[in-house]
């Protein structure tokens, strides 16, 4: 008796992200975002209770204080955090905004950030959350410059080490801006592949993908911070060909393979990817690789959500990113095709039924109806 | 083991880097000059227009 193939889910059913297109910031409904939506945005974003205390402190505040915000909620702002901001200009609007009451107009003025590290021009805009009694700094950087050496020592923004000077004898590790690794090794990826093929051999994928999505997200605003500290632009106004190699130097410098860019097929509204020595791939067992077309032969799902994440933001749009060959299964690269989000349905199912290779995706993308609604 | 205490573990932050011409292809270097936010932004996402030549008929409806 033959065996039944079995029906594999597509990733379009189950894509969890929300969309990452940028869409217009309200700062009137800045505490009804969550965590999540918070570390999205380009700005720093710091939520404080009428004491000063710091409540919610987003990634990008994190990247650019060289802060991790474990350790900084909690904490006192103006105090402990920044006492650079401790003086009329900062300090001063704040306890005049609490003062202020309910409905109190949201207050906007420049400010300069003295951190050990340097100085950071910024423009704050604090608001009052229309309904609790939480304040929220929004802190958008302007310029980065040298830090002034004739400003206070002990007024100076604290350091990770000020806050938690004991943390690398317990075993916390940093990167040279302060944000917390950890030591992954080839088998530790080896052993999570290994665990998904073992228990969720029809599904890891779009775990994979989803988790993708969500670190890709988070990886932008590394890259647009990097972006701002090299020439105060964003990462849309620098030149395609720096992004790519932004881009591509993220990846590598992380261990996870090197990414190139082929706009050749752009015309056709596709980009490819070719990620070379991919981490994911070279983890995947020899003895569990299987023949193209039966679901685990793609080992780099994480991978494409992230990049599909990053330009997204870059776009301005939301886009899709699926691995349509992989070194996992014979390929000589891993290839990721990117098209819009609205058409990735067509990849998907391209995949589904067994495609595979660059040329075989975009013939099956060129036999496919047009997208219904274009949503930009 | 030589006694001497690690050197604190770090990784190289990612600096920005003018792609070398190994990492892209395929586009003309002028168009490569262009902000990332244009060059994206005017891709055809939607696809190509269909060609009525190379495709069936019932495609080429789909497309319209």
């Amino acid at each position: 008796m033959s065996a039944r193939p079995r029906q594999r889910p597509t990733l379009t059913m189950l894509e969890l992200a929300e969309p990452s297109t940028p869409r217009p910031f309200d700062e009137k409904s800045v505490d009804d975002r969550t965590d999540a939506e918070l570390d999205a945005l380009p700005f720093g974003v710091i939520a404080l209770d009428e004491e000063g205390t710091i409540l919610r402190y987003n990634l990008y505040e994190s990247r650019f204080a060289r802060l991790d915000r474990n350790q900084v909620v909690g904490r006192s702002f103006f105090g402990e955090v920044a006492p650079c901001t401790r003086n009329d200009a900062f300090e001063g609007r704040f306890r005049a905004l609490v003062a202020a009451g309910e409905g109190s107009a949201p207050v906007r003025f420049d400010f300069l950030f003295d951190f050990k590290f340097g100085a950071q021009h910024v423009t704050i805009e604090m608001v009052r959350a229309p309904s609790a009694p939480r304040f929220y700094l929004l802190v958008n950087r302007l310029k980065i410059a040298d830090a002034r050496p004739d400003f206070p020592p002990e007024k100076l923004a604290a350091l990770q080490r000020d806050l938690a000077p004991d943390e690398a004898q317990r075993g916390v590790l940093r990167d040279a801006l302060e944000r917390r690794f950890v030591d992954a090794p080839a088998p530790f990826f080896a052993a999570l592949r290994a665990t998904c093929d073992r228990l969720a051999p029809d599904t890891w994928q779009i775990f994979a993908s989803e988790w993708g999505v969500q670190w890709g997200r988070r990886a932008a605003v590394d890259l647009e911070a990097s972006a701002l500290e090299k020439g105060e632009r964003s990462l849309r106004e620098l030149p395609m060909r720096e992004v790519a190699g932004l881009v591509s130097t993220y990846f590598a410098e992380r261990g996870w393979g090197s990414v190139e860019f082929d706009f050749a097929p752009a015309v056709e509204g596709v980009l490819v990817l070719e990620l070379l020595r991919s981490a994911l791939a070279e983890a995947a067992p020899r003895s569990l690789r299987r023949s193209p077309g039966e679901g685990t032969d793609l080992a780099c799902h994480l991978l494409a959500g992230s990049l599909a994440a990053i330009l997204s933001s870059v776009a301005g749009r939301r886009l899709a990113a699926r691995e349509v060959a992989c070194v996992a299964a014979g390929a000589p690269s891993c290839s990721i095709v990117v098209v819009a989000h609205e058409r990735r349905g067509a990849v998907d199912a391209a995949i589904s039924a067994g495609v595979r290779g660059i040329e075989p995706i975009r013939a099956a993308l060129r036999r496919a109806p047009r997208p219904v609604e274009s949503q930009r | 083991m030589s006694g001497q205490a690690a050197a604190p573990r770090t990784s190289p932050r990612a600096t920005p880097a003018t792609a070398p011409a190994a990492i892209v292809r395929g586009a003309p270097a002028e168009a490569l000059e262009q902000p990332a936010g244009v060059f994206l932004g005017r891709l055809a996402w939607e696809g190509p227009s269909p060609d009525p030549e190379t495709l069936d008929a019932a495609t080429f409806l789909a497309w319209l």
